[in-house]
Formats: C-alpha cells, sequence, structure tokens
C-alpha cells in the first residue's frame, strides 16, 4: 500500500471529501494541493529530501485565479511528475467521462489509473487506488464499455450483396457473380458469415428483413 | 538634229554663275540664327555686321576676308557655332566665287566644323558648294556626286538649296546628253522651287526643261517653257538669249514666219544695245533661217556673225559659225565647205567639243573621195563610239549615286520611323508601367481597407456567434437545469431526508442533474480537427450506440477529411451530434445508419433511421433541429428532411468541400 499520497484539486469541498476518504487507508499520509505548480513543488521537495510520494491523484481542470501560474491543467501537472519521478503512480480524478478523452489519456500520459467523479466515484477512486498499489493498472467503466462498443462499419462490398440479395440472387449465385468479379472473400461460406454479420447490426430477423430495412434506409 | 548647236552653245553661256546664286539662298536661311545668350548680345551684333558688310557688292575680296576672318574668331571667342559656321559658310562661298582655285580647303573646313557641330545644314551646304567647286572644274562625276549628298543632308528641309542643287544635277545631265534624265530632275526642282520668291532659279529651271525638249524633238513643249521662262525674266540681255532659243525651237518647227519676226525684233532692239555676243547670236539664228527658207541666201549673216564671234573669243559659236558656212557651200563650193570643217575640226579638237567635232566629220565625210573617207568615217566612228560609251558611263553612274542616295535616304526613313517606334514603344510602356504601378497601388489600398473591413465584420460575426452560443447554453440551462435544480431544493424542503428511500431519489435526482450538466459541457468543448477527426466523430457516435441502438457507418474514412477545412469539419460534427440527440430523443429507432459521400466538389452525408418519423408537417424546427439548419448554412450547406410517420427518418447534407 501506499505511504504518501498527494491531492491536487482546486475545489475545496472535493478537496476535504478526498483526503477525508483516504483516511480509511491509515497507513497513508495524505498530502494536499490547490495549484498545480505547488503540487509540482511538493513532489520535487519530498524527492530531495528522500521520502517521495507514491502516488498523484490530480483534477484536470483548474479554474483560474489571481495566482499567475506556469502549469495551468492536470495534463501537464501529469507530464511533469512523470518528468521529475518516472516511478509514481499517477490516477485523474475528473468530470470528464467521454472515452476517447480517457483513452487518450492513458496513451500519451500513461497514467494509472483514470476516476469518473460521479455519484459513487469515491468508493471508485478507493477501488482504483487499491488495484494500483498491487502493481495493476486500473481501467474505468467507461473504457470497458468502450472495448464492446464498436461501430459497425460496412463496406461497398456489403451494399453490392445487399443489392444482389435485392433482386432476388441466392446465395450460390452471388457467390459465382463475386468470383467472376475477383473478389477475395467470395466463398459460401464467407458470404453466409458476413450476411449473419449485418442482420446483427441492422436488427433484422431474416435476410429478407435485412434487404427491406437496408431498403428503407436507402442503403439500396 | 544638225540645228541645234546655237542652243547648246547658249545653256554653256547662259548658266547663271553659281556663286550668284549661293547669295541670295544663304542670306535667307542665315537671318534665322538665333542669338541666345543675352551678355554677348554686343559681340553677336558685332559679328552680325561683320557679316552684312562683308555681303556688300562694292568690297572687295581682300576686304570680304578680313571682314569674316575677324567674324570667324569673334565667334569662336564667345562659342556662338551658328555665327561660326555662318561666317565659315560666307569665307568659303566668296573664296569659291573670287579665287575657286584656292576655295577647296574653306569648303573643306566649313564642312569639318558642321560635321563637328552636326550642324545638318551647314552640311548640306558645304556639300553644296563642293558640287559647285567641282563643276567649275568640269569635274562633272564629283560634282554630281556631292549635289545629290547635299540634297541628301538637307532632308527635304530647305525647298531653294534642295531645288538649286537639283538645277545643277540637270545641268549636268544635260552635259552627257542625257536629257530625259535631266527633264526629270528639272520637274523635281519645280516642286521644289514654285513656293520659293527665287524667280532667278525658275527661270533656269524653264530653260532647262526647254532645252531638254528642243533636243528630244518635242519642239512646242520646248516653245512653252522658253515661254515661261520668258514671262519671269525681267533682265533684257535674258530676254534676248530666251527669244532666240524660241525663234530657234520656231526653225525647227518650219514655221520660218514666227521665227522670222523674232529674230528681226531682235535684231532691232540690238541696234541700241549694241552687245556683239547678242548680236552674234541673232545674226547666225537669222542666217540659218535665210538658209532654210531659200538655199541662196544666208551667207552674208553667218559670216557676219563668225566675224563677231571671232573677234570676242567665242570659239564654240565660232566653231558651229564653221560649220554652217561650211553646209551652205556644200552643194555649192566644196572646196571652200572643206576649209571651214577643217578650221572647226581644229577649233573642236583644241576645246574638246566633241559633239561639234562629229558633226562636222559627218558632213565631210560627204564631201571626200574614197580614199578619205575611209579615214574620216574611221575617225567618226572611233569618236561616236567613245563619247556614246564616257556618256552610257556617266549615265549609268548618275542613275547609281541617286540610286544609292535614295536607298541611303530610304534607310534614313526607316531609321527614323524605327526610332520613333521604339520611342512609342517605350511611351506605351512607361503608360504601362504607370498604369501597373497606379493599379498595385490601388488593390494595395483596397486590399488592406478590404482586410480591415473583413477584419472587424468577421470580428463582429464572431461576438454575435459567441453571444449567440451563450445564449443557446444559457436558454438550455435555464430549459434542462435551472427547473430542475429548483424542482430538487423543493423537495429537499419538504421531505424528510433522514428516510433511506429520500435520500436514495435526492441522490438519484442529483446525479440526473450532474449528469446532464455535463452533457451541456460535452457539448460545447473543442473538438479535434486534425488527424483526430475522424476518430473523434467515430466516438461521437459510439457514445450513442447501445444494446438496442446499431449504428451502421459507410464511407467515414474515404471522405478525404484531410482536405475539408477546420471550421467545416467543426459544423459537420456538431450537425450530427444535433442529429443523434434529436434520433436519441425521439426516434424511438434500433438502427441508424450514416453514410459519408464525396463527389468531388460536394460532400453528401446521408442520415437515416428506422425510427417513428415525424410527419412531414409536423417537421417543427425548434432548438436541435434548427441549429442544424442553421450551423449547415454557415458552409453554404443544405440540409432536407424526408420522413413518414412510422417509416423512420432520412436527412441528406450536403456541404462544398
Amino acid at each position: 500500500m501506499f505511504k504518501k499520497v498527494l491531492v491536487a484539486e482546486d475545489i475545496d469541498s472535493i478537496n476535504i471529501g478526498l483526503v477525508s476518504a483516504l483516511q480509511q487507508f491509515e497507513s497513508i499520509e495524505v498530502h494536499h494541493t490547490k495549484y498545480c505548480d505547488d503540487a509540482l513543488l511538493k513532489i520535487k521537495r519530498a524527492k530531495l529530501d528522500k521520502v517521495p510520494f507514491d502516488l498523484l491523484i490530480t483534477d484536470l481542470s483548474f479554474k483560474a485565479d489571481h495566482r499567475a501560474t506556469s502549469i495551468k491543467s492536470g495534463e501537464e501537472l501529469a507530464e511533469e511528475a512523470r518528468k521529475e519521478q518516472a516511478d509514481i503512480k499517477i490516477i485523474i480524478y475528473s468530470v470528464e467521462d467521454r472515452p476517447v478523452k480517457i483513452k487518450s489519456l492513458y496513451e500519451t500520459l500513461n497514467i494509472d489509473g483514470y476516476v469518473s467523479k460521479g455519484r459513487n466515484s469515491t468508493a471508485e477512486l478507493l477501488q482504483a487506488i487499491q488495484t494500483i498499489s498491487e502493481s495493476n493498472c486500473y481501467l474505468p467503466q467507461q473504457l470497458h464499455e468502450f472495448k464492446d462498443n464498436k461501430l459497425f462499419e460496412i463496406e461497398t462490398y456489403d451494399i453490392e450483396l445487399l443489392k444482389c440479395l435485392s433482386i432476388g440472387l441466392t446465395q450460390d449465385e452471388i457467390s459465382k457473380e463475386f468470383k467472376k468479379k475477383g473478389y477475395s472473400w467470395s466463398s459460401t461460406s464467407s458470404i453466409e458469415k458476413r450476411l449473419n454479420k449485418l442482420r446483427v447490426y441492422f436488427d433484422a430477423k431474416n435476410v429478407t428483413h435485412l434487404v427491406s430495412i437496408a431498403k428503407d434506409m436507402g442503403l439500396i | 538634229m544638225s540645228n541645234l548647236e546655237g542652243f547648246y552653245f547658249f545653256i554653256i553661256m547662259k548658266v547663271i554663275p553659281s556663286v550668284f546664286l549661293f547669295i541670295i539662298l544663304f542670306f535667307n536661311s542665315c537671318n534665322n540664327s538665333d542669338f541666345t545668350a543675352e551678355g554677348n548680345k554686343v559681340v553677336t551684333d558685332r559679328i552680325t555686321s561683320l557679316i552684312q558688310k562683308s555681303e556688300n557688292h562694292n568690297a572687295s575680296f581682300e576686304d570680304k576676308k578680313k571682314l569674316l576672318d575677324s567674324a570667324i574668331v569673334l565667334s569662336t571667342s564667345i562659342s556662338n557655332d551658328s555665327l561660326l559656321l555662318k561666317s565659315l559658310s560666307y569665307k568659303a562661298f566668296n573664296y569659291l566665287y573670287y579665287a575657286p582655285d584656292s576655295s577647296k580647303a574653306y569648303i573643306q573646313e566649313l564642312e569639318d566644323i558642321a560635321l563637328d557641330k552636326n550642324s545638318q545644314k551647314h552640311k548640306g551646304y558645304a556639300a553644296s558648294l563642293f558640287g559647285n567647286y567641282f563643276y567649275n572644274k568640269s569635274e562633272y562625276d564629283s560634282a554630281y556626286s556631292y549635289f545629290k549628298k547635299s540634297n541628301f543632308l538637307y532632308e527635304n528641309q530647305d525647298s531653294l538649296r534642295i531645288g538649286y542643287n537639283l538645277i545643277m544635277m540637270a545641268r549636268i545631265h544635260q552635259f552627257y546628253n542625257d536629257y530625259s534624265g535631266s527633264e526629270e530632275l528639272a520637274t523635281q526642282a519645280i516642286d521644289y522651287l514654285k513656293d520659293t520668291d527665287n524667280t532667278d532659279y525658275l527661270i533656269e529651271t524653264y530653260n532647262i526643261l526647254g532645252h531638254s525638249y528642243l533636243n528630244t524633238a518635242n519642239y512646242e513643249q520646248a516653245i512653252k517653257f522658253y515661254n515661261r521662262s520668258l514671262e519671269l525674266t525681267t533682265e533684257g540681255n535674258q530676254k534676248t538669249i530666251i527669244k532666240n532659243n524660241i525663234a530657234s525651237a520656231y526653225i525647227c518647227l518650219k514655221q520660218y514666219d514666227q521665227a522670222k519676226r523674232i529674230l528681226l525684233h531682235l535684231l532691232e532692239q540690238n541696234e541700241s544695245d549694241q552687245n556683239p555676243e547678242e548680236l552674234a547670236f541673232i545674226l547666225y539664228n537669222l542666217g540659218r533661217l535665210k538658209y532654210k527658207l531659200d538655199p541662196q541666201s544666208g551667207l552674208e549673216e553667218l559670216q557676219q556673225s563668225l566675224a563677231i564671234r571671232q573677234k570676242t573669243n567665242n570659239r564654240i559659236g565660232t566653231i558651229e559659225n564653221h560649220i554652217k558656212i561650211a553646209e551652205y557651200f556644200e552643194d555649192k563650193n566644196k572646196k571652200i565647205a572643206k576649209e571651214h570643217l577643217h578650221k572647226a575640226i581644229d577649233l573642236a579638237i583644241d576645246f574638246k567639243n566633241i559633239d561639234n567635232h562629229l558633226k562636222a566629220l559627218k558632213i565631210l565625210t560627204r564631201l571626200c573621195n574614197q580614199d578619205q573617207l575611209k579615214v574620216y568615217s574611221a575617225e567618226y566612228i572611233r569618236l561616236n563610239d567613245s563619247i556614246g560609251m564616257v556618256r552610257q558611263r556617266a549615265k549609268n553612274q548618275f542613275s547609281k549615286i541617286r540610286f544609292d542616295y535614295s536607298k541611303e535616304t530610304e534607310q534614313n526613313l526607316m531609321l527614323k520611323t524605327k526610332t520613333a517606334e521604339d520611342e512609342l514603344v517605350i511611351q506605351k510602356q512607361k503608360n504601362t508601367n504607370l498604369f501597373l504601378i497606379f493599379g498595385i497601388l490601388l488593390t494595395a489600398v483596397l486590399s488592406v481597407f478590404l482586410y480591415f473591413i473583413i477584419k472587424s465584420r468577421y470580428k463582429r460575426e464572431k461576438i454575435r456567434e459567441t453571444f449567440k452560443t451563450e445564449n443557446r447554453i444559457a436558454v438550455k440551462i435555464h430549459d434542462e437545469l435551472a427547473n430542475d435544480v429548483y424542482n430538487t431544493i423543493a423537495y429537499i424542503e419538504n421531505t424528510n431526508l433522514a428516510e433511506e428511500a429520500h435520500k436514495l431519489k435526492l441522490l438519484d435526482s442529483l446525479e440526473d442533474l450532474y449528469i446532464r450538466t455535463r452533457n451541456i459541457s460535452k457539448e460545447n468543448s473543442t473538438i479535434d480537427t486534425e488527424e483526430g477527426y475522424v476518430e473523434t466523430l467515430k466516438n461521437m457516435f459510439s457514445e450513442y450506440q447501445n444494446k438496442q441502438l446499431k449504428i451502421v457507418m459507410l464511407g467515414i474514412d474515404d471522405m478525404g477529411w484531410g482536405r475539408i477545412q477546420s471550421y467545416k469539419k467543426v459544423i459537420i460534427y456538431r450537425v450530427l451530434q444535433e442529429l443523434m440527440v434529436n434520433m436519441k430523443k425521439h426516434s424511438q429507432a434500433s438502427v441508424v445508419m450514416i453514410r459519408f459521400e464525396n463527389k468531388g466538389k460536394q460532400g453528401y452525408i446521408y442520415y437515416s433511421d428506422n425510427g417513428v418519423g415525424i410527419g412531414e408537417e409536423k417537421i417543427i424546427f425548434k432548438n436541435g433541429l434548427q441549429n442544424v439548419e442553421n450551423r449547415i448554412k454557415t458552409i453554404n450547406g443544405t440540409i432536407t428532411f424526408d420522413s413518414k410517420i412510422g417509416r423512420g427518418l432520412k436527412v441528406v447534407l450536403t456541404f462544398p468541400l
């Protein structure tokens, strides 16, 4: 388990909430700051004092106030912290819940965890800390969903297939037709497979229904 | 043609001393000399008066020389080129007049300085003087060449002098018996002279023409021109000569009465004048006339004429008289005839008078015996051939000189035209450049002006756009959030939160508020329009996809997004987002298909779903869909909705790429 944690969060209520939540882990020494610049300084200082932080929990957006700051966002802070101390673990705790954005944070900043602020986010954060402390990477729910939720992109080939069906060709005939045109996957089994996929995507009960839907949607 | 010698002679005698003509010529043109320098006025006046004094006919050559030399020294000292050239011209002219043999050096001096000062006028004058110099020395080839050169140098600028030069050239043609050439030049001379007030030159020109016609047997034409000449002549002496010529022409026309009347009248006049030269001429023609009328008469007049001419040492006249007397005696006394012919031949050889030599030989061949005939015939043929050759050669040479100069004139003209054209081109280019510069400046000013207009408009637009966005967000917050927040407040006020169920409900509604707030923020956040655009777009779609709703994409990767401008991409993103929001709210669709197509100049996006659709009359552009239309218009795009209740919704978006 982590010994020393730094929380960077500009909104006091969240800050206090977070700090109190972390008190659950008795062994943890929690520091907090409202400014990214301060956070980085603390990391540097701790490193000099040979008592470095194990974990950085930071928000993404920091509202600008009267103080002039050189580091303006959580992303920058994460980047600087990683530069300063390569082995520091980083969790980002923010409102952002778009999977794309979250995914890019993992990829570009090489963060260890992301927790989206929400109703049950405190619990999720504690869960994330637990996971990371066991030297695993924590992936939030959104990303799991995101991975399964790929868009179905059809090709011109599919349209041709649907067109052939719509003029009444059997799958055998379509296979012959595609072979003649030199398509790489023209066997009846590949056509069958493809049709099944299309059926699933267009939510069709059978091939006839599929053709009907395709026609309704102006695909053919 | 045996009776034409008299005219020939006359012409030689009749040559108006060229120098005399030059005085008039020169005086006329030099009055125009400009005296510029105010401070030198006294000196220039002095020079002018020196030159004027030198024009006095009574002054001796020595005096003139002195006057002109001091004029030259003075003009050199004040560097007055026009006066210097004028003085030099007068000096050269006076030398030519009084001491022709030593004049060449002075003419040369004039030419050199004229060349140095590049005075076309004086170059022409020098050439003309040279022509006269060689003419006086009977070197007609050189003279002809100089006269032609002089005319070339004058470049049609001075009619009087060009006329003079043409007269001289016409004369030279006559010396070589080239009458047609002479006629041509004399005709040209008339063109130049008729507008000047110098009658002397015109009289001479008419005489030359008359003589040319006489020698080409065109007697009536000859009489016409002699008469014209006569009309202009005021001098008695000249009148007598011209009348003699007219009489000769009448004799040739066989109008003897006319000739006789003229000649008798002249004879009567001469009694008071007592000019032996004229008397000899009149008597000679009268003798010829009488001989024509009656072969037994006329001898007396011819012998009188001969006596006078021998006395006045008129050798050509003497030769002609001898020949005429020989003709008289041809039938009557061969011995006397031969004597006269031999005298004529001796004199002709002496005086190099080839025409009369030939004429005498011709008559001699008719009088002599067989042996002598051979000798005379051979001599005649040799002379005739050689003179023919000389004349032909001269004729050719003159043609060549004239041709050369006309070619040169042509080239000069071409050069001038070309220079003019070049200048025109340069001028045009200058104009074009000016125009260009003006155009560029104008464009620059306009551009700056336009830039500021566009900038300020852009700024206003941006402000308006921002304002609109702010307004839209405000409305949204008001519509979607404020009510619910208020409801929540009310709920808290009126509910006992100690109860777990109430607490959970509060949390639920708060979470709902939180999510919707987050969504508003998301909808208005920035969009990656670079390489990540397609991914961002796909993710946007995938956010709407769940177990109940499938989204099918076609052609999104082949759209060529890289070449579409960022602001268009933002608009397209927002439009599609609005469509998806709308779809989620109202359609109850289970499948949504989005097809992208790039048709070169236009981009097409087809949206279709299998939802409940909207009745055509019910397509109310409220919020979302209204925004869609407004947004797509900002990139000159179009949007069309096609829907029937229960048959889903189809939307076609087009926009220029």
